[in-house]
């Protein structure tokens, strides 16, 4: 490498990298116990379990689950019925105080069996709330989801140059190597070098996938204004819906439609999710591949009949594919502990990095590889010695 | 420690690293059972590096 291009690539390092380090401990900070969001809620007693029941239970009519849920918010609108991807013995129900609320008033989870009432969480307060708003959007929704976004592609910068500075370090060093018998100095360096590199194609998926994440907003919006308004352009000109169909029988009509694919969830006439004059059953696959691809089956809110349903375009399958690699909870609990450790491995690397750019703040990053690079170590350590 | 080292040799042990990561990330996507069982032990990998090799500067600071 010319000490030109070497100066430009630690120029990268060294800026990208300052400007994001802070926000990026934020983020394997805060999204170390997201990783564990239900053991946690489990724990805090804010998530429940459904009750025992004989395998064959049969189920209850959803129309006696809506009711059930209504009846704790009579003044409110339904705006979702959703279940976790494993769950079928119970369903949530969000409401908002008019059918296009953006932000949900209440919660009621319902048993999917006997109809009865289980909890009625409040997902808008609590540790796990701030943990999410502070990994999600900084309390200042859009903007801050797009700002941490624009962090990431820091974050991806500053790897892929960590990358390029990382083989004139080593050239002279075995793999993994930490030369504790020098300064202080060179023993962050080779565990900055260490870490990072082997936790590099981990952190460089969490990180690409995080920032597709924070376009979820964005991609929504135009699926909205493509596909889906494609779809409902023909009830442009119906009037509201004074009285919506029967839950049960769209959900079945959307079933009969998609009969190999499980419900995700429903979004009710008026959400972002549907029309002022649809039902939209997402429904998902059953296998590991598809268990996670959404495609909307479009409901008539009036007679309960199947209008349309299309895959989602390929920007919203994208979304949705990186979404599992973001989290990491596709793969049991021994995959979320995998996660949790490659984390806390990446906070040492950030902090080590830190480390040494504050140490040597005075002096250029080139500086520092040139020295490590051109067996001046010794004259390294004997100046740090002094 | 004072020879230099080609390219190939300075990434040969992250390419191999990369690889297992990327492919226990895979693992787990594509299937249940016996594909988590690989994404766990795959994606060990790293982890299990960065612990040996990081503990071993410890070991030789106790001599």
């Amino acid at each position: 490498m010319t000490a030109k291009s070497l100066r430009a690539w630690a120029w990268i390092h060294k800026w990208t990298s300052l400007i994001c380090t802070l926000f990026m401990l934020l983020l394997c900070i805060t999204g170390l116990p997201l990783i564990f969001h239900h053991e946690i809620g489990h724990l805090l007693g804010t998530e429940v379990e459904a009750p025992e029941m004989p395998d064959n239970t049969p189920f209850a009519s959803l129309d006696a689950v809506m009711a059930a849920a209504q009846g704790q918010h009579p003044k409110s609108y339904p705006l979702f019925l959703f279940r976790d991807i494993d769950e079928t013995n119970m369903w949530t129900v969000s409401f908002g105080a008019t059918p296009d609320a953006e932000q949900a008033s209440g919660f009621v989870t319902v048993d999917a069996r006997s109809a009865q009432i289980l909890n009625q969480p409040n997902f808008n307060q609590g540790f796990l709330y701030v943990m999410f708003k502070l990994h999600v959007d900084l309390f200042a929704g859009l903007p801050g989801t797009l700002f941490l976004g624009f962090m990431g592609l820091l974050l991806l910068t500053a790897i892929v140059s960590g990358v390029v500075l990382y083989a004139p370090f080593m050239r002279k060093v075995d793999f993994g190597a930490v030369r504790r018998d020098r300064s202080p100095r060179i023993k962050w360096l080779d565990l900055h070098n260490l870490l990072g590199i082997v936790t590099l194609l981990w952190l460089f998926v969490v990180g690409f996938t995080g920032v597709i994440n924070t376009l979820a907003e964005p991609v929504i919006g135009l699926w909205r204004t493509d596909q889906m308004a494609e779809m409902v352009a023909p009830y442009k000109n119906e009037p509201p819906l004074t009285q919506l169909a029967s839950l049960e029988s769209s959900m079945r009509a959307a079933q009969a439609r998609e009969p190999a694919m499980r419900v995700a969830f429903v979004a009710f006439p008026g959400t972002d999710f549907s029309s002022p004059h649809h039902y939209a059953v997402f429904m998902r696959g059953t296998q590991p591949l598809t268990a996670r691809l959404l495609k909307p089956v479009l409901v008539d809110a009036k007679t309960a009949q199947v209008t349309d349903s299309r895959d989602m375009p390929w920007y919203v399958t994208a979304l949705l594919v990186s979404q599992p690699l973001h989290f990491g909870d596709y793969g049991g609990m021994p995959l979320q502990v995998l996660w949790a450790g490659l984390d806390i491995i990446s906070i040492v690397v950030l902090w080590s990095g830190l480390v040494l750019w504050w140490r040597r703040r005075k002096q250029p990053l080139e500086v520092m590889v040139r020295e490590a690079d051109a067996e001046l170590d010794s004259l390294v350590t004997a100046r740090q010695a002094l | 420690m004072s020879t230099r080292r080609e390219l190939g040799e300075v990434f040969r042990w992250p390419i191999a690293i990369g690889v297992l990561s990327a492919a226990g990330l895979l693992s787990a996507l594509v299937g249940d059972a016996l594909w988590d069982v690989a994404s766990w032990s795959l994606l060990s990998v790293p982890l299990i590096v960065a612990l040996i090799k990081s503990a071993r500067r410890t070991r030789h600071q106790a001599r």
